[in-house]
């Protein structure tokens, strides 16, 4: 019987509706029309009033209030079908749409439970700098003397992108590919008679990197701070290094005699492994612009593995007879400091399983 | 939330077998520490000439100059290369310039190191030799500068096991012993006491020039082993004089005939060094013959009465520089002329035939200057290389060890 009655009031409401949009109401003007109705208690004509702006005319935001009238609506009317449904619009309107015990009806604060929008993918692009700590296994000296090793930072930068893939709204497990040029600078001070000899190396490296990690992101407000730690791979597709020496003589004058030389670009990639790994942790804000976000991102990589080849040390040929440059045995840490966007692909979705319990506590607060 | 807990234990375990597996000093080994290259000097540039290994410790030998200052660089290093001490010798102002380095068998000075070196006098082109006895801490017990003849320069220094000493190089003053109206230099042996005083004085020969490399003891005879060069009718600077490898007793006096010349009458075969092998006692000679400008590493296996068993050039565009014994074979280094003058170490083994067995192996930079000096071979196998590498604006003094398959 009520089935009924609200076929036949959605008939006298739609031929009423008709004429005032024949009228030259805006879609604005229909969607308070239609919430004066509902504050009235006619509910039956609401959907046809709304329809012909949803069909076309709606703004998003628009969109949303309609539909979340419309799941007013149909709950009050028991129409539990329909009510699932205009609530899918709803988050396909705001996928960030979140029902709120002071503001909606408990109804629809329950129905919201059922639901969610959280993307199961979302996507990334990012670029940023970086700098690239060594950290030494064993220092290898390529004199029989004292030598004295200092290692300074260098400037690098990185591009690449990745895919979120969000478990729940809070845990996502991440896959990136990166490009990586990393750079680092030593200086070894050796036969210290008078004065010592320097020798200056400055080494380039260009990598791919494939880092996999868990992410855990704070998944309401406009800011949205994040963490993680996962573990990546790294091939060394090319390094490249450049041997400056400067050869100190003490003199009769204060000022010791010094010869300087410097190598060609030499290609280190022999000396190279060509795998890595290295675990990393890192943190960052998300900036929530639309649907969408900007990030920050500071990431710190602790390299696992020794770069150098380890019987590569000393050659017939190689630096270590032509320049006498010998390569410790390192790891090659990174730090850096990322910008990105993220496009989230929001999938809304009826849940399995309700997660009901937070609406008490949110009564409770707004009481 | 247990499921969490689950999972994050499960992700926590994995990163623990993953990061488990890290590089450290404790589980990557410092193989670098085996078998590398190591350089030794200071100031200025340094040039290896010998090397010596007495136990666990290497003995290098080389020359350092600093400006116009040339003086004996002598370092002890472990077997990994580690220097222990290095000192220098030599006045500041003269020119002095590291010939041999030998463990002195007998007499007080047992123990102690002979060391040879060639010093400059003022007159140009003159020269005189001096003998430092050298303790095990490098500190220099005594010294005697021989300056009997216009001038001499010495190759070598034989300690012999009653505590005297031999030495032999040559001398361009042939008045005391004149042959041809050609003879330039002399081969001059001198025998010194325990207490470095001259005990004899000879000199050998009436070629056009010539030079002992080095002297043997045998049963109460004793044998020099030099080259020796006679001018030929051709002119030009390779074709000007034939030289042999030669051996030939000396002392007791008169010099005996010589047992042997190696090489042809047509080119010139400059012997460099001399190695014994205590185990077929029998000697490998090694030098260079110069063919139309064009050097090959030239050897010839002697007998142990100092015949000569066989010779062959065994590496063309090779300078023969230095050889040791190794097991029934021998370890030789030289000089590989590359295209354009400069050099690479040389590096190979040949067998009785002659017949190179392992390498050759080279070792220097593409545009870089890099010769051998000397070559040992360890207990265990290992080869120890001594020379000198260009290392873009110096030169210093380079110590390489190898497995006995010639690898790093």
């Amino acid at each position: 019987m009520n089935n009924w009655k609200s076929i036949v009031g959605l008939i006298v409401t739609s031929m009423l509706t008709t004429s005032v949009w024949a009228q030259g109401n805006t879609c604005e003007q229909q969607l308070a029309a239609a919430t004066a109705e509902f504050e009235a208690g006619r509910f039956y004509g609401i959907p046809a009033m709304l329809k012909p702006c949803i069909d076309k005319g709606f703004s998003r935001e628009q969109r949303q209030r309609a539909f979340l009238l419309l799941t007013q609506t149909y709950l009050l009317l028991e129409d539990p079908i329909a009510a699932d449904n205009s609530y899918l619009e709803v988050l396909r309107a705001n996928p960030e749409f979140l029902a709120d015990t002071a503001r909606d009806q408990i109804e629809v604060v329950y129905l919201s439970k059922r639901f969610t929008a959280t993307p199961i993918f979302s996507v990334f692009v990012k670029a940023g700098g970086n700098t690239a700590p060594v950290n030494v296994i064993h220092t290898i000296n390529p004199t029989g003397g004292p030598i004295r090793n200092d290692y300074k930072l260098r400037p690098g930068f990185q591009v690449g992108g990745g895919v979120d893939w969000n478990i729940n709204e809070k845990i996502a497990v991440t896959a990136e590919a990166n490009y990586i040029f990393t750079s680092y600078r030593k200086n070894q001070f050796k036969f210290p008679n008078a004065v010592a000899d320097e020798e200056e190396f400055t080494d380039q490296q260009n990598w791919l990197t494939l880092p996999l990690s868990v992410k855990y992101t704070f998944s309401q407000g406009k800011i949205r701070p994040y963490g993680y730690a996962g573990y990546a791979f790294h091939w060394l597709f090319s390094d490249k290094g450049q041997i400056e020496i400067f050869k100190r003589d003490q003199s009769d004058t204060q000022t010791p005699i010094t010869r300087e030389e410097s190598s060609p670009s030499i290609n280190f990639s022999d000396y190279r492994r060509k795998i890595n790994q290295s675990v990393f942790f890192g943190g960052g804000v998300r900036y929530k612009i639309g649907t969408n976000f900007w990030f920050a991102d500071l990431r710190y990589n602790i390299g696992l593995r020794n770069v150098v080849v380890e019987t590569s040390t000393f050659d017939t040929e190689g630096p270590a007879v032509t320049y006498g440059h010998v390569d410790d045995y390192f790891k090659m840490d990174n730090l850096s400091l990322t910008v990105g966007f993220v496009k989230p692909f929001y999938k809304p979705r009826k849940i399995k399983h309700a997660k009901t319990k937070t609406v008490l506590k949110g009564l409770k607060k707004n009481q | 939330m247990s499921r969490l807990l689950q999972n994050t234990t499960f992700l926590f375990a994995i990163m623990w077998l993953l990061t488990s597996s890290c590089d450290t000093s404790g589980n990557v080994d410092p193989v670098f520490n085996d078998h590398y290259i190591k350089y030794y000097g200071g100031d200025g540039d340094q040039e290896a000439k010998d090397v010596l290994v007495v136990g666990d410790s290497i003995l290098i030998l080389g020359t350092s100059t600093t400006g116009l200052t040339k003086r004996i660089y002598l370092a002890k290093t472990d077997l990994e290369g580690n220097l222990g001490w290095e000192k220098t010798f030599g006045s500041t102002y003269s020119e002095e310039v590291a010939q041999d380095i030998e463990l002195i068998v007998g007499g007080v000075d047992a123990g102690n190191f002979a060391v040879l070196s060639n010093v400059k006098k003022n007159a140009q082109d003159s020269a005189a030799f001096r003998l430092t006895i050298v303790a095990p801490d490098g500190d220099s017990v005594r010294s005697v500068l021989f300056n009997q003849l216009q001038s001499q320069r010495a190759k070598s220094v034989t300690p012999l096991s009653g505590g005297d000493y031999f030495l032999t190089g040559n001398t361009t003053d042939v008045t005391i012993n004149p042959g041809l109206p050609s003879d330039l230099e002399d081969v001059i042996a001198v025998r010194l006491q325990s207490d470095l005083t001259v005990a004899s004085l000879d000199t050998i020969g009436s070629s056009s020039i010539g030079s002992g490399i080095k002297i043997f003891e045998g049963s109460g005879i004793f044998y020099y082993a030099g080259y020796s060069d006679e001018l030929t009718p051709l002119t030009g600077p390779d074709v000007q004089y034939e030289s042999n490898f030669t051996f030939q007793s000396f002392y007791p006096r008169p010099p005996g005939t010589p047992k042997g010349y190696a090489g042809n009458d047509s080119d010139q075969e400059q012997l460099a060094f001399v190695a014994k092998s205590d185990l077929l006692n029998n000697y490998l000679a090694v030098g260079t013959q110069t063919i139309s400008g064009n050097s090959s590493l030239y050897v010839s296996l002697l007998n142990g009465n100092f015949t000569i068993a066989r010779e062959n050039a065994i590496q063309q565009s090779t300078e023969g520089v230095a050889a040791c014994a190794s097991g029934i074979n021998f370890l030789v280094v030289g000089n590989k002329v590359k295209a354009g003058g400069n050099r690479n170490i040389w590096l190979a083994k040949v067998n009785s035939s002659l017949t190179i067995t392992l390498g050759p192996i080279e070792f220097g930079g593409t545009n870089n200057d890099d010769t051998a000096s000397a070559v040992a071979e360890l207990p265990n196998g290992d080869i120890i290389v001594v020379g000198t590498m260009s290392l873009v604006n110096q030169k210093k003094i380079a110590l390489i060890k190898l497995k006995s398959n010639g690898q790093f």
